[in-house]
């Protein structure tokens, strides 16, 4: 899901740092020094996740906790996720400098969203099911639609979006699941040990 | 929802991470030339051939002078190569890309067929090796190493640590260009 250097145009390496930056600027604004340990835990966790690779397909994947990311941090994703693909590009050769902007947007956006989904699901699911279910599906989202957003980006450098797509969500659906049973059983436990680590997504 | 199925689903989430504790997935390839023919190989950082996967020979300008598919070993072949130097792209339909550049061919050029065929006869087994080698190299550079990951988890945590240190000397007033931190301002010690 890192997508390498040139292979995106350059409009889209610009509007996806435009919007990474603008992303990151709000997500400092709003972060509280309360805050700062868990944006370092969740960047460290995604650096690390993103190190195991599962062979699917002709492609490999990888979980990648952005769902997790955007319950507990909310905008603060958008730094967090920064900091830890800008490691991995330089470590690890993974993605590279010109594309860091759109495949932190990739990975960042949905981790919004699906933080902002979290939070309105879990008003009206109060039980530890559906708080299960609201984690379930936020971390489920947060991959397609990081797969998604991946694909429009290769789309719009002139690939094609359903070839893209395709391999991207066939290795990513298998990846999806296990995101929802793994977000699902944290957000459950946080619960109950740690209720306010999840008003992250709360806007 | 209670009880054991949480433990479950742990050690299914677990299982299936060890299950393929694979490594990175940077696409890397790379290419010798024996004669005409330019040959080598596509494959996923942590080893794994990459398959089926479309290879352009490209000349210095980026124009495409001839594309091939990988095989089922990740494997691909020019037959015919431009004796000049060019550059060998692999693209997954997913965004990776990986790059390797030959330089232009050793011999001069319109060479007499007979000393291209003495050269390679004469080269054939080394050419060989030094692909294999080539490989095993190029794979041992892929490889992620715990010291990386370590480091790397290191440098989050310093970052952020950073971070907070400045975002509470702005909040608490600590430090304030007199060097050193001033216990009076800390929130315990004055009351806050």
């Amino acid at each position: 899901m890192h997508i390498a250097e040139g292979v995106l145009s350059g409009p889209v390496l610009g509007a996806g740092a435009a919007l990474t930056a603008a992303g990151t600027a709000l997500g400092l604004r709003r972060l509280r020094p309360e805050t700062v340990p868990v944006v370092a835990v969740m960047g460290a966790a995604f650096f690390v996740t993103s190190l195991i690779h599962v062979p699917i397909g002709p492609s490999s994947a990888h979980l990648l906790l952005n769902g997790l990311c955007g319950i507990m941090l909310g905008w603060a994703a958008f730094p967090a996720l920064l900091v830890s693909l800008l490691l991995q590009a330089v470590l690890f050769g993974f993605g590279g400098l010109s594309t860091l902007g759109v495949n932190t947007f990739d990975m960042a956006a949905p981790a919004v969203l699906a933080g902002r989904l979290f939070s309105w699901v879990r008003r009206y699911a109060k039980s530890g099911a559906g708080r299960f279910a609201a984690g379930f599906g936020a971390g489920a989202v947060a991959v397609l639609l990081g797969c998604l957003a991946t694909a429009a980006a290769l789309y719009f450098s002139g690939r094609e979006f359903a070839a893209a797509a395709g391999t991207l969500l066939g290795a990513h659906i298998p990846i999806a699941i296990v995101e929802g049973f793994i977000s699902g059983w944290a957000v459950v436990f946080l619960g109950r040990v740690k209720p306010d680590a999840l008003e992250g997504g709360l806007p | 929802m209670k009880g054991f199925p949480y433990s479950i689903q742990l050690v299914a989430a677990g299982a299936f991470l060890l299950a393929g504790s694979a490594q990175a997935h940077r696409l890397v390839l790379f290419a010798t030339r024996e004669g005409d023919v330019i040959a080598g190989k596509a494959f996923f950082s942590g080893g794994r051939s990459a398959v089926a996967i479309p290879v352009q020979l490209q000349d210095a300008g980026g124009k495409v002078l001839q594309q091939v598919v990988t095989d089922e070993q990740g494997k691909f072949r020019f037959i015919s190569a431009p004796p000049e130097a060019v550059m060998v792209v692999a693209e997954s339909a997913d965004g990776h890309r990986g790059v390797f550049e030959l330089a232009a061919r050793a011999t001069s050029s319109g060479p007499d067929p007979q000393s291209v065929a003495t050269t390679e006869s004469a080269s054939e087994r080394p050419v060989v090796d030094l692909a294999e080698l080539t490989y095993r190299v190029e794979e041992l550079q892929q490889r992620i190493y715990l010291h990386d990951v370590l480091g790397g988890i290191g440098y989050i945590l310093g970052i952020w640590g950073t971070v907070a240190l400045f975002m509470a000397h702005r909040k608490y007033g600590m430090g304030t260009g007199r060097g050193g931190v001033n216990t009076r301002e800390l929130p315990s010690a004055s009351g806050k």
